[in-house]
């Protein structure tokens, strides 16, 4: 998709906020036409010896009556710019964030999350900019044309001779359009390693000051600074300093030649002091449209490069289009009935999944080939060592990953669209390293649920959180922070089982539940997990408390089941759930040897 | 603040006067060319009309033509030379910028989170760098040449002249007036998209969360949220940013039209030409042209302010944990002694209260009690990442208030359930960028760490370069690399909190050998939440709410029925 379509797509949005638009640009621009039309009246009275009567005051009070109207005109298309660029911007942010929760679970691209914030907020802070600026040339062309066209009923040879050199300028430009693209394209990679390793930098600041690698991560970060400032140097090299000076030296040109070829036509009075002033001035204004032009074809193109950026960093797909096309609906507010994500409740009675494979291009880990069997009111417990597959195994069976191989069932039924099947009241889900937001523990809870009592409390028992609630500073209102921050990894941990809990479904899937959670806290967890009758769940656990409720035990190894059964006959027949028990050695360690 | 603003501009404009000169000698150049050049357009209106010959006009047309191209590339190689020095000065800027906040103590890291700390460091330093690169033309240059033109026309006439005085007079009252209009308009914004990326960062990281526990339609809605506020105050800003230059028009074309009638009233008189009317026109119209530009410079100007302001504020922020110790704790193990300490992250309420505990140098201790009842803060007390309220921390002796900060962290290792990456090598992550780790220490840590394999298995070795996020790796890989970090470090203090809490009982009963040898002869405390994890240190402290509910050696407490870590045991294998 070409950047003049994906900007045309932006606009079919709000088409009437557009056309409003274009005509204050058209006021705003029209405008400043008379002035220079009612000083050329001016000199030519003034030429022609005229007494000062009252038509000549009316005049220069015209002159300033057509300032104020001027005025007005700009502030009512500034603000209709700004009204439209922040709506352009919202949608290509809200069109991203769709596209990267429909697909949560996708192969990242190698861009770090510092970097692709930054192409959500600045590159299309930079898009919609060059869509004002196009605005606003257009109605800069607008007066541009009317004033050439002034122009050459007062004297078409001068006129038409004086634009020669502009065309040529524009011709000199657009050969060297690449060049623009090339070195903007690259000072803008340059920003973007820049800012996220900042990130990173900041992200990690413990590490950093624990290892006093100070210095060096600053060492780091100069190097990349400098980089940085040598490409945007190139890049402004171009833009505004080589265009720049063809642009304005075409302006002053033209004067030149309008100085030239109007000093006969004085001698025999074919042409006034009256029309000199106002081909000056028009000039300069025609000389603000041209430089105008540049600037937002230069905008225009760099738009596209940020919108390239901006769609680099979706997960697969037809990226641009995706992102310009879609007309997102408004959300409901959260308690309302509109609101969830709403999905045809079928209640489990049996989930299957066969030949599941799943291959990391990345790491060329995954999963091979795996099925598993869940009735209802079952407690199915995988486990198996570090880089084993379990984690990549819960994903794949709740389309968090697109399976290469395998079906999943739900009822005897194929499910054709996991990620949209696997929500709740279906399932809800707890990964191992869960993310809070920066809201209050009710609202990380809830996610936009009806806040009922029942349901909560109910929730926070099964999570062992209510002694914390107790102890927050604000209980369920306590504020917990950018990613939860404020909380330690365990009520972390907890808050997000708690919001799995709220959410009532028939199957619950999580990985490494009790992973930062004392004793005490994990045995209760356990037996209150035990108490939710006919409860389905699916977890990753390594823990033997784990392993006595489970119904059923899937022990993975490199990627594929190893051996299935109750914990009975694991216990006595499989080697690595021994090892995985009681560690004599690890499957690493057994590997270390025979190689 | 302004004062501390304008002395972190010198700061950084330090070093570069060379260039600084060039820059002026361009400037002045190019005024004096601006100033000229209409003087013989001036000239060829009054020759013409007085019918002078055509060579004499052809020549003021040429020569206006030229004096304007050569002043355009004045104007080109300076733009280029100021860009230079704002890259230079602003690099330098936010390079000591980073460095301060990276040295700051963790309540400031968490009342800036890296969004806000980027925003601030790049978003806001580069608004000033904008500035910074334009400054010298469009805002001194514009008043150079605004003074200029003022001079020039009381040539032609004084009252002439006088009238334009009364008009910058006037302008530069209001303008100073009006400066401040935009700047809480522009901070609202710049706030406003500072939250947005702060939302975005924390979305992006748990789509998963937020898509299998069906909260999509709850995520969009609080982006809308933040979106309608940014439509808002984009209006407003730029409404508002518009303001004071739309005042400046009005009142530039009443003194255009002053000008104008004032000339016809001396025309007619016989005390001026037509061309002095054409000049002093000119004049006034590229008086109003510098002062509109260079209000355009104070819509910069007021952003790059309120940008300073905050960069200022962070520039001259104080830590909460000054770095003023000069001691040093002696080679070797040392000992660690908490005397009567009392800590909270705010002043409601305290998370420690008047712990106290010693341990012997070389000895280790684990920490049990329910997730937040003060474990970690005791860790980060011990780095100082926070200082204690009351009571002292000492190691080896000396409250760590007085130890120099640098020395003191080296000292110490810690290892924590959150490992953090960086998108780098995975030689640069384990020895944070260091080059004097020899790759064969780094592979001898790995094979002692019984994780050659794994790193056989990377496909670059060494070089293979891993996501800052973590997504490259699973969080039990991950804390591996943070074992091998420790190893390469080799402190006298380890801490490990919930350390191997992502890694399976088979790994880590695998690295357990590791661990003892890396405790052997060094001071440790162990975190935990598992009992098997503190199997064989020395000492137990348990903790409640904040305060020591039991403490003791561990073979004792083991032996003593009524103690709470018997009954923990016996709780655990029942």
């Amino acid at each position: 998709m070409s950047t003049y379509r994906a900007v045309w797509s932006i606009v079919r949005r709000t088409p009437r906020l557009y056309a409003l638009d274009i005509l204050f640009q058209l006021l705003r621009n029209g405008i400043p036409l008379l002035p220079a039309l009612i000083v050329r009246e001016v000199f030519d009275r003034l030429t022609h010896g005229e007494a000062l009567h009252a038509g000549f005051w009316a005049l220069l009070a015209a002159f300033v009556g057509v300032a104020v109207a001027r005025v007005a005109a700009l502030l009512l298309s500034t603000g209709t710019d700004g009204t439209l660029a922040g709506a352009g911007q919202a949608l290509l942010t809200r069109n991203y964030l769709e596209r990267v929760l429909n697909q949560p679970g996708a192969e990242k691209s190698e861009i770090a999350t510092g970097d692709l914030v930054g192409r959500v907020s600045n590159d299309t802070t930079l898009v919609m900019n060059a869509v004002v600026l196009t605005l606003v040339t257009f109605g800069a062309g607008a007066q541009a044309v009317l004033a050439f066209a002034i122009m050459f009923s007062i004297d078409p040879n001068i006129t038409l001779i004086v634009f020669v050199p502009m065309v040529a300028a524009g011709f000199l430009i657009n050969v060297t359009s690449n060049s623009i693209k090339k070195y903007h394209g690259e000072s803008r990679q340059a920003a973007g390693d820049v800012s996220a390793f900042l990130r990173e930098m900041f992200n990690s600041v413990q590490a950093v000051q624990l290892a006093n690698a100070t210095e060096r991560v600053m060492d780091q970060f100069v190097r990349l600074n400098e980089i940085r400032r040598h490409r945007s140097l190139r890049s402004r090299l171009f833009t505004n300093v080589f265009l720049g000076s063809v642009w304005t030296n075409t302006a002053y040109l033209g004067t030149g030649i309008v100085l030239l070829l109007s000093a006969a036509k004085f001698k025999n009075g074919t042409f006034t002091l009256g029309d000199l002033v106002l081909f000056i001035a028009y000039l300069g204004w025609i000389t603000d449209f041209t430089s105008l032009v540049s600037q937002s074809l230069a905008s225009l193109k760099q738009a596209g490069k940020s919108l390239q950026r901006i769609s680099d960093g979706l997960p697969a797909g037809d990226g641009l289009a995706d992102l310009v096309t879609h007309r997102p609906t408004r959300p409901a507010p959260p308690e309302t009935e509109e609101h969830c994500d709403r999905v045809e409740h079928r209640p489990l009675r049996l989930l299957e999944a066969q030949g599941l494979s799943y291959r990391y291009a990345s790491s060329g880990r995954g999963v091979r080939d795996v099925d598993l069997r869940i009735p209802r009111g079952a407690f199915v417990v995988v486990t198996g060592g570090v880089g084993s597959g379990k984690t990549t195994l819960l994903r794949l069976v709740l389309g968090l990953l697109e399976p290469q191989a395998g079906t999943i069932r739900w009822n005897g039924a194929e499910v054709p669209d996991p990620a949209g099947f696997f929500v709740p009241p279906h399932s809800a889900y707890t990964p191992q390293v869960p993310r809070l937001m920066s809201a209050t523990v009710r609202q990380n809870i809830l996610l936009g649920l009806p806040d009922q009592q029942a349901r909560m409390s109910r929730a926070v028992r099964s999570a062992v959180l209510e002694r914390d609630v107790e102890v927050l500073d604000d209980g369920l209102d306590t504020m917990v922070g950018p990613k939860g921050a404020k909380l330690s990894g365990g009520q972390a941990q907890r808050v997000a089982t708690a919001r799995m809990f709220a959410r009532e479904a028939d199957l619950l899937v999580f990985d490494d539940l009790s992973s930062s959670l004392d004793v005490n806290t994990e045995r209760l967890l356990w037996e209150r997990l035990g108490e939710r009758v006919d409860q389905t769940c699916l977890a990753v656990s390594n823990r033997r408390i784990a392993f006595e409720r489970a119904s059923h035990i899937v022990v993975m190894h490199n990627g594929s089941v190893e051996a299935t059964g109750t914990f009975d006959q694991l216990r006595r027949n499989s080697p690595s759930l021994q090892r995985i028990l009681h560690g004599d050695e690890s499957p690493n360690e057994q590997q270390s040897r025979t190689t | 603040m302004l004062r501390q603003s304008a002395s972190l501009l010198m700061i950084y404009l330090k070093g570069q006067w060379g260039k600084v000169t060039v820059l002026i000698v361009l400037l002045v150049g190019s005024i004096s060319l601006e100033l000229i050049a209409p003087q013989w357009l001036g000239r060829f209106v009054d020759d013409a009309t007085a019918g002078a010959a055509l060579s004499t006009l052809q020549l003021s047309a040429v020569v206006f033509v030229l004096l304007t191209v050569v002043r355009q590339v004045f104007v080109a190689v300076a733009g280029y030379v100021g860009e230079d020095v704002s890259w230079a000065a602003t690099n330098r800027l936010r390079i000591d910028l980073t460095r301060h906040c990276l040295e700051l103590d963790m309540s400031f890291q968490h009342e800036y989170p890296p969004g806000v700390l980027v925003e601030r460091i790049d978003g806001d330093v580069s608004t000033l760098s904008e500035f910074f690169s334009t400054f010298v033309f469009n805002v001194i240059g514009r008043v150079l040449l605004s003074a200029g033109i003022i001079v020039l026309t009381f040539v032609v006439d004084w009252r002439v002249g006088a009238l334009l005085l009364c008009f910058a007079v006037m302008v530069t009252v209001v303008l100073r007036r009006l400066q401040g209009i935009s700047i809480p308009h522009l901070r609202a914004l710049r706030q406003t998209k500072s939250d947005l990326s702060g939302f975005l960062e924390e979305q992006l990281v748990s789509t998963e969360d937020v898509r299998a526990n069906g909260a999509r339609p709850y995520v969009m809605w609080r982006l809308s949220r933040h979106l309608d506020e940014l439509v808002r105050r984009t209006r407003s800003s730029r409404v508002a940013s518009r303001v004071f230059s739309s005042a400046l028009e009005v009142s530039v074309a009443i003194a255009g039209a002053a000008v104008l009638g004032f000339g016809a009233v001396l025309l007619q008189r016989g005390t001026m030409t037509i061309g002095g009317i054409y000049l002093a026109f000119y004049y006034t119209a590229l008086l109003a042209q510098s002062l509109t530009s260079l209000t355009f410079q104070i819509d910069q100007l007021q952003s790059a302010f309120a940008g300073m302001q905050r960069i200022s504020a962070l520039y001259y922020r104080v830590g909460a944990v000054p770095d003023t110790g000069t001691e040093r704790v002696a080679d070797g193990p040392f000992d660690v002694v908490f005397d009567r300490v009392r800590f909270g992250y705010n002043r409601e309420r305290d998370v420690l209260r008047d712990v106290s505990f010693r341990l012997p140098a070389g000895e280790s201790l684990g920490l049990l009690g329910r997730t937040g009842s003060g474990k970690t803060s005791i860790a980060r007390l011990l780095c100082r990442f926070y200082d204690v309220s009351g009571g002292a921390a000492r190691l080896g002796g000396i409250d760590v208030r007085e130890l120099a900060l640098g020395p003191l962290r080296s000292r110490i290792g810690v290892i924590t359930q959150d490992v953090e990456l960086f998108h780098a090598s995975i030689r640069d992550n384990l020895t944070l960028f260091s080059d004097e780790i020899a790759d064969e220490a780094i592979v001898d840590a790995f094979r002692r760490l019984g994780l050659h394999e794994w790193y056989t298995n990377l496909a670059d070795g060494l070089d293979t370069v891993i996501s800052g996020d973590g997504r490259s790796m699973s969080a039990g890989e991950a804390q591996l690399l943070a074992f091998v970090r420790v190893f390469l470090h080799d402190p006298d203090l380890l801490i490990l909190d919930e350390a191997s809490s992502r890694i399976d009982a088979g790994t880590e009963r695998l690295i357990e050998k590791a661990i003892d040898r890396l405790l052997a002869g060094r001071t440790a405390i162990v975190i935990a939440h598992r009992l098997s994890t503190v199997a064989k240190v020395d000492h137990i402290l348990i903790l409640q709410d904040g305060a020591v509910q039991e403490t003791g050696a561990r073979e004792t407490l083991l032996n003593t029925t009524d103690s709470r870590f018997a009954a923990m045991l016996a709780e655990a294998r029942a």
